[in-house]
């Protein structure tokens, strides 16, 4: 969105709409974050606003903290102070909501980060601790389950 | 997108795999860089087995550790001691059997490659040298006797003399096994103490090559004096990994620590010696001498070896304990049937079987492995099945 009045200093903004319709002004340095959004304000699409379809209000809210978070560029130690405390989610749906926000908005690093999160849901833990965190039934047969650990059985000392 | 857990009650645990797409869920997987970590999540539930097999992450593992991995060009595995061809009815379901006999490999192969081990000398005997000087007593067999501090001991390989010091000389040796990680070359170049002002035939710069012979060597034929610079020219040998050219130090035992620990395919180590800097007082001419040489590192799984193919070489895994090829045997004259591009099967048996595509695509496979673009989708690379 183009400043208002001539001689104006206000930023430009560019208004995302959640699916929700839910409407955020935000000044386009923190939209850039998302290389989807760049584009489109590249290609001058964003007149009216940008709807995010895919995108819940309270989603939203959140994928802007990181970006306003990241677009000041602080010091390093203090970012990843944030970063920590932002996944630092109860509930993995809303997890879940944050990697497919940030796959579609196309922001590298919060990508990144929430995959890591997911990844180290899954380290180090056992088959069963494993299907005990994401709510996984077993649907082999115990003679599947038996060969496929003997396959590889220096995985499971359980 | 409902949960589906068939309760009433709000689930905050959920199977994040049938949340997101298989890109985001790619990158979760490709985020267990340990061995195990993949082995367990594909005994979690079918769809986690099928997505681990079906986009071949245990590959990606070995290839993130060591990208020579990346030569192979497919992959044969045995059991019970005799290569099995099933003729499985169709293409799609005997494409499925490969993909799962290239995963159980690669799984192999990646906790081969990512075990604990203690560094130790690799070579189990010299193949050759491009020139000798006085044969046999200058012979690179020299080059394994490690240096005698007490007696100053003579034992040592010497070049040929020549006027020009460019004149490059290589070393070509044997290691254990078919396959084995190297981290960690040792080069003790040879000081002439007989000699007035004792000078030291090093070279200015050495590189190291690691593959395997076009052919096999046969016993033989190795470290001779007839054939020498015929059995050490590069035609001989098809290469997988040549590192930098590292600066000799000119008088010491100077140990190189390759950039990453690499796995040598085949079995054989060339060590290149280049840019003379040392005239013999009595010819006039540039001599490289070594005393000792020493390749560290650790021979991998028995159960693991290769055998080229004309277009490449293969990864050969038996579950047996087996002799690594035996370097004269024959070469085999099995031939796949025509290669398919495993990526069109995975796609397939994905979307019959869990209904989705996979959508590859060699940005994200570059930045799953963030690194370098790979070229792990290319013609000659895919994972053939045959």
């Amino acid at each position: 969105m183009a400043s208002a009045g001539s001689g104006d200093e206000k930023a430009a903004t560019v208004t995302l709409i959640s699916s929700d319709n839910e409407h955020f002004e935000v000044p386009e340095a923190v939209a850039t974050l998302s290389q989807t959004i760049r584009h489109m304000i590249e290609d001058g699409c964003t007149d009216g606003g940008v709807p995010l379809p895919n995108v819940t209000g309270r989603i939203l809210a959140k994928v802007l903290e990181y970006c306003n978070k990241h677009a000041a560029a602080s010091d390093k130690d203090e970012l990843e102070k944030f970063d920590k405390a932002f996944v630092d989610i109860d509930d993995q749906a809303t997890l879940f909501d944050l990697v497919m926000a940030a796959n579609y908005l196309d922001i590298r690093g919060m990508l990144d980060l929430t995959c890591q999160t997911i990844a180290d849901m899954i380290k180090g833990k056992s088959v069963e601790e494993i299907r005990e965190t994401f709510n996984i039934k077993n649907d082999f047969t115990p003679e599947e389950e038996a060969e496929i650990r003997r396959e590889n059985q220096w995985a499971f000392d359980d | 997108m409902g949960m589906g857990m068939g309760e009433e009650e709000e689930e905050d645990r959920a199977d994040f795999l049938q949340w997101l797409g298989p890109d985001t869920s790619a990158i979760v997987f490709t985020l267990l860089h340990h061995p195990a970590d993949l082995a367990r999540a594909s005994a979690v539930s079918r769809s986690w087995r099928t997505f681990v097999i079906a986009n071949q992450f245990s590959k990606i593992q070995c290839l993130r550790v060591c990208p020579e991995v990346s030569n192979f060009t497919s992959i044969e595995a045995s059991s019970s001691g005799s290569d099995v061809k099933e003729d499985v009815g169709s293409s799609a379901a005997a494409g499925w059997e490969n993909q799962k006999r290239d995963h159980r490999v690669y799984m192999h192969l990646s906790h081969s490659l990512l075990s604990h081990y203690n560094s130790r000398n690799c070579i189990i005997r010299c193949i050759g040298a491009s020139s000798t000087d006085n044969f046999p007593e200058e012979t690179i067999e020299n080059t394994l006797e490690p240096i005698d501090h007490v007696e100053m001991s003579l034992s040592y390989w010497s070049s040929g003399g020549q006027r020009d010091p460019s004149f490059p000389e290589c070393l070509i040796y044997m290691l254990h096994s078919d396959l084995c990680l190297i981290d960690e070359i040792k080069i003790q170049p040879f000081q002439a103490f007989f000699q007035y002002g004792s000078p030291i035939y090093s070279a200015q710069y050495v590189r190291f090559r690691m593959g395997y012979p076009k052919l096999p060597l046969c016993p033989e034929q190795l470290v001779s004096d007839e054939n020498e610079g015929q059995l050490t020219a590069d035609d001989n040998y098809t290469w997988t990994y040549a590192s930098p050219e590292f600066p000799m130090l000119q008088n010491v035992a100077q140990s190189f620590k390759l950039p990453h620990a690499v796995v040598c395919i085949g079995g054989v180590v060339k060590i290149e010696l280049l840019g003379r800097i040392q005239k013999q007082a009595i010819d006039g001419l540039y001599y490289v001498c070594v005393s000792h040489v020493q390749i560290l590192g650790n021979p991998l799984s028995q159960e693991l070896s290769v055998a080229p193919r004309e277009n490449g070489v293969v990864l050969k895994y038996h579950p047996e304990p087996r002799r690594s090829i035996a370097r004269c045997s024959d070469l085999g004259g099995e031939d796949g049937s025509s290669p398919s591009n495993w990526h069109n099967f995975a796609t397939r048996i994905w979307q019959s079987g869990t209904g989705r595509g996979i959508g590859w695509n060699q940005a994200l496979l570059s930045r799953l492995l963030f690194g370098p673009p790979l070229q792990l989708l290319e013609e000659d690379d895919d994972g053939d099945i045959s």
